[in-house]
């Protein structure tokens, strides 16, 4: 999703602040429940679902349905594809910054 | 930039802005899925308790006060049946290793510490529970960032 002259790696998808802060709340859990992410990130529910619907639509999101004690839960991940896409993103940003870390 | 749809570039926000937003993400996300303080505060209690009493408590009870390792182990279970799971790292970080190591051998050498009176047995329980809280904090914060690096660094 790069142009010429965004550095290699450079994902429009993710670039977006929001999704770019459910990718990077994502990339250090192997999974987090959607009531988790949505309070971690202090955003509503339709908000957080709009955005996980472009990443899922872009397969960088694997969503996983499971009931507990009588309740329905959400458990979110990132797939390989997602976090690839986000590890290549930060390293576009950082290039972009001349950041070496 | 189009924060709702988030379509589009970015060119009021700097890369470094936006590399501080994942940064704090991860920051967040990896303090929600550690373990919590209080869980720790407690073993680390738990320990002090056990070695500092352990030369002059009877067998019964120091069999009494090593049971209460169950609940805090249920405990632990049902904390971490709510948490986010953590990711495996990829690379292993040598500071969590060394102090790890070091609180080990800090908790081998105060055994040797035989603690008979009231302020012995006290004077014990601070030092042990000093070393264990030391120790369990620079691993917590050693894990904490190679986490982050882990997330941030690798696609596996």
């Amino acid at each position: 999703m790069s142009t010429p002259t965004e550095p290699q790696g450079f994902d429009a998808l993710i670039h977006a602040p929001i999704r770019l802060r459910i990718c990077a709340s994502l990339a250090p859990v192997q999974w987090a429940e959607f009531a988790q992410l949505r309070d971690l990130l202090g955003i509503t529910d339709s908000v957080l679902s709009k955005h996980l619907r472009q990443l899922d639509a872009a397969g960088y999101l694997r969503a996983e349905r499971f009931s507990r004690a009588g309740r329905s839960h959400t458990r979110l991940s990132l797939s390989a594809a997602g976090r690839a896409a986000y590890v290549g993103h930060l390293a576009a940003l950082r290039e972009i910054t001349g950041a070496t870390r | 930039m189009d924060e709702s749809t988030g379509s589009g570039q970015a060119p009021a926000q700097s890369a470094a802005e936006l590399l501080a937003l994942a940064d704090d993400a991860a920051a967040n996300m990896v303090r929600t899925s550690a373990a919590p303080r209080g869980l720790l505060a407690l073993l680390g209690a738990w320990v002090a308790t056990l070695l500092s009493l352990r030369h002059v408590a009877p067998p019964g009870l120091l069999i009494a006060l090593a049971s209460l390792l169950l609940p805090l182990a249920l405990w632990c279970l049902h904390h971490y049946r709510r948490r986010p799971r953590p990711r495996r790292l990829v690379e292993n970080d040598g500071a969590y290793a060394g102090y790890f190591l070091f609180g080990l051998l800090a908790l081998a050498v105060l055994q040797f510490w035989e603690a008979l009176g009231p302020i012995a047995i006290t004077a014990k329980w601070l030092s042990v529970f000093a070393v264990f809280w030391f120790c369990q904090q620079r691993m917590r914060r050693a894990l904490a960032l190679a986490r982050q690096k882990d997330a941030h660094e690798h696609a596996h």
